[in-house]
């Protein structure tokens, strides 16, 4: 059962809760249900003196295990936070909360008595049983799972420990997960894993918050679904159903499956709203009118069952693999670009920046960014990795990677403008900020494309910088800032912190540039995304980029003076 | 936070039908949990002393339903939106008839538009069960839950809020149903997961729902003509 059905987990368990409008505090009832089932089984099994199923016994045993590893998961997270809480009540340093983090950890590994009690008694008192319909209190849960220091015998550690991780957010080295999968091989006998201090590598703030890219997101989950449905209306030459799911790469297929219960419950609502929702009304016939064509098309669809769409799913690991390698490809050819930006202009960009060797990189990069914007601007339903798997786009970029490596003295400006006007016109900018927001809004973006997106936006943020001619107030230097903030945003949902260095060391090239202090430009930056939060795409940056942004910004400040 | 968020979006979805009258503004919030702590920041917004239409800031000794435009948009998204019960909040000689919580507010800002503040009780509480009787302020129903009841909800079940309406024990009953609904769905839930012939793996989950949608919509169509 475990291999069959590997794939589901406390996420899983949660999306299908609340599918149903269970909450998740009522997980001690499932469980309670779930061994009650198990309990029937067997009295049945005896009354009628016939073997009970064993698949059905393996079935029980393991959702009534999942479920208890979440809650198990969902208790350690709320005792971290209770210890995290106390450790702050007395004098501290980041350090003694590290330390005071990893202690839990190694606790929790240790399988400490103490926590161990504490566990139980959170559990008890959180997924509380109660009265039952007939007015009878159903007997709690002893949770006698934990013998004293084992962990073993009921729970998989290492997964109850990931788990507890995403809810606590808390990020590990992948050494303790390696130990920890290791340790749980009964075939072997290692000594107890103890976390150090570096391996906890970071501990992150959850945040949430209203806002409205998830309403824009929301709305657009109809028509997500509806490009889903359309494009299994599309089938490829080989006849394969590769092109069903294209919206789905299958690292993300939790969110994938949140994402259609979502869009089925949109569209139930949208039902409802009809006599009074002008705008569901259209959606509502658009997904009607599309579903009644692809009628014939799902029968075909269905019928092609669980195995092809193994092979499909294989398929897209591997094509996003691809993409990745591709994307990785295009950041190392920006480094060495960015490096020779630098080399030639003396260690500031702005100094020279009609020299052949920048405006051949501007080229390279003004090319990396058209072909993003195609892939920014492909129709709803199009695989967006279409055009990192053997494109004519992704040909033509490898050739200026290639060129760029090879040649990084290559002759003379080809095509260079006469007029002598910048490479990359503000109106190109502007039209890639409207596609990185309608490609936000639709809620269809993978973290590939936010990494190529970060990339590009930086690179096009330099080569406005490189533009003697340009001013404060132009244009160009407003859109430069707003692909700027974007940039940020984009790395900052990416973690992806050398992206993050890259930035602070362009912002000081422009304080190097306009003489200013570094933290004066990112308050700036900063106020001007505020300030220009008037149409609609400015105000569908500013909320993410508000969460995002004012911790970058206030730790920037911080390190500033 | 989840619940209000849920709340929101829906909130948001019908607020934001301009061919409907009145737009109802909701503020921006944010909610930061680390190391054990809560930050909620919640926007400014443009109000004043007395700009309040709508709802009771005072614990319910007075409710305002002054504007017959937001009284009507109101009703609009929360009865035919959330599902939820009309309801006499405050005293009957004082009181006023609402849909929501009694202590969500309405305000007429200083910018001439609408907002609604703290709705955090928005959603129906659960019934209490053996939680304790406070349960009703943390324990809210899911959307889901709400809009799947036969029988609109009554936000301020089992409070104060509510107690002088004189159908008070009938909604209290409505939503001790649909609370009691919630262990029987469990119960089937965990049948499902036993006798599911095939164990329901992530990657064909999404075919059947997709599958599902088909036929759901399909139906509709038929019906539709």
């Amino acid at each position: 059962m475990d291999e069959i059905a590997s794939g589901h987990s406390g996420a899983w368990l949660q999306t299908r809760l609340h599918s149903r409008g269970i909450n998740v505090r009522h997980l001690g009832c499932l469980r309670w249900a779930l061994l009650q089932e198990q309990r029937d089984a067997r009295v049945c099994t005896a009354i009628e003196n016939t073997n009970t199923d064993p698949k059905r016994r393996q079935r029980c045993d393991y959702w009534a295990r999942l479920v208890l590893q979440e809650m198990v998961a969902r208790s350690l997270k709320n005792l971290f936070r209770d210890a995290m809480r106390a450790a702050l009540e007395n004098p501290h340093t980041a350090s003694v909360i590290r330390r005071e983090a990893i202690r839990f950890c190694n606790n929790l590994i240790h399988a400490d008595a103490e926590l161990l009690a504490a566990l139980r008694a959170h559990l008890s008192e959180r997924f509380r049983l109660p009265a039952t319909a007939a007015g009878s209190v159903a007997p709690n849960d002893v949770y006698d799972f934990v013998g004293s220091g084992d962990w073993h015998p009921h729970l998989v550690l290492w997964k109850v420990f990931q788990r507890f991780c995403t809810l606590a957010a808390l990020e590990l080295s992948p050494r303790v997960e390696q130990l920890l999968r290791k340790q749980q091989n009964p075939s072997r006998t290692l000594p107890l894993v103890t976390l150090l201090a570096l391996d906890l590598r970071a501990m992150n703030p959850k945040v949430r918050h209203t806002n409205i890219i998830e309403r824009c997101e929301a709305l657009s989950f109809l028509h997500s679904a509806c490009s889903i449905f359309s494009s299994c209306a599309i089938r490829s030459a080989s006849e394969m159903p590769d092109l069903a799911l294209p919206l789905i790469p299958p690292s993300r297929l939790y969110e994938a499956e949140e994402h259609l219960l979502h869009a089925s419950s949109k569209l139930d609502e949208a039902v409802i709203a009809m006599p009074t929702n002008a705008r569901a009304q259209y959606l509502v016939a658009l997904a009607h009118w599309r579903l009644v064509e692809l009628q014939t098309d799902w029968q075909w669809f269905n019928a092609e069952s669980q195995r092809a769409l193994q092979s499909h799913f294989s398929h897209r690991k591997a094509l996003g693999q691809q993409c990745l390698n591709s994307v990785m490809r295009a950041d190392q050819a920006l480094q060495q670009c960015l490096t020779l930006l630098q080399h030639r202009s003396g260690g500031c960009v702005g100094a020279n920046p009609h020299t052949q060797p920048l405006y051949r990189a501007a080229r390279f990069l003004e090319s990396l960014l058209r072909i993003h914007m195609c892939v920014l601007n492909a129709p709803p339903g199009v695989n967006r990795y279409q055009w990192s798997t053997g494109s004519e786009d992704l040909a033509v970029l490898e050739r200026i990677i290639e060129a760029l490596r090879l040649a990084p003295e290559f002759g003379g400006p080809s095509g260079k403008t006469t007029s002598g006007d910048s490479v990359l016109q503000p109106t190109l900018l502007e039209q890639a900020h409207k596609a990185l927001c309608l490609l936000r809004a639709s809620g269809d973006i993978t973290v590939a494309e936010y990494s190529l997106q970060a990339c590009v936006l930086l690179a096009a943020f330099v080569i406005h910088l490189s533009d003697c001619s340009l001013e404060r107030t132009s244009a160009g230097w407003r859109w430069a800032c707003m692909l700027f903030a974007d940039c940020w945003v984009c790395c900052s949902q990416l973690n992806d912190y050398q992206l993050c260095s890259r930035l602070e060391r362009i912002a000081k090239l422009i304080a190097t540039r306009f003489s200013v202090s570094f933290s004066y430009v990112l308050c700036c930056l900063y106020r001007y995304c505020i300030d220009c939060a008037t149409t609609i795409d400015h105000l569908l940056m500013l909320p993410r980029y508000h969460d995002t942004h004012t911790l970058t910004l206030s730790l920037s400040l911080s390190q500033d003076g | 936070m989840i619940v209000f968020n849920e709340a929101l979006e829906r909130l948001a979805d019908y607020s934001s039908d301009t061919d409907a009258g009145v737009v109802i503004c909701t503020p921006m919030m944010a909610l930061v949990d680390y190391l054990g702590l809560r930050l909620t920041a919640v926007t400014a917004l443009p109000l004043k002393h007395g700009s309040m239409i709508y709802g009771s800031n005072d614990g319910g000794s007075t409710v305002l339903d002054s504007d017959p435009i937001v009284s009507a948009r109101m009703e609009s998204i929360l009865s035919h939106g959330l599902n939820l019960q009309r309801h006499l909040v405050g005293n009957a000689d004082v009181g006023k008839w609402l849909y929501g919580p009694g202590d969500l507010e309405c305000h007429l800002g200083t910018d001439g538009r609408v907002y609604a503040l703290d709705f955090g009780r928005l959603l129906p509480p659960e019934a209490p069960n053996g939680l304790g009787e406070r349960s009703i302020f943390f324990s809210f129903l899911r959307k889901e839950r709400v809009l799947a009841s036969a029988t609109p909800l009554n936000s301020d079940a089992f409070s104060n809020w509510s107690a002088k309406d004189p159908d008070f024990l009938e909604h209290n009953k409505h939503v001790a149903a649909a609370t009691a609904q919630i262990y029987c769905d469990i119960q089937s839930f965990a049948s499902e997961l036993m006798t599911d012939s095939e164990p329901i793996s992530p990657e064909y989950v999404d075919a059947r729902t997709m599958a599902s949608l088909w036929w759901l919509t399909l139906t509709q169509t038929q019906q539709l003509g």
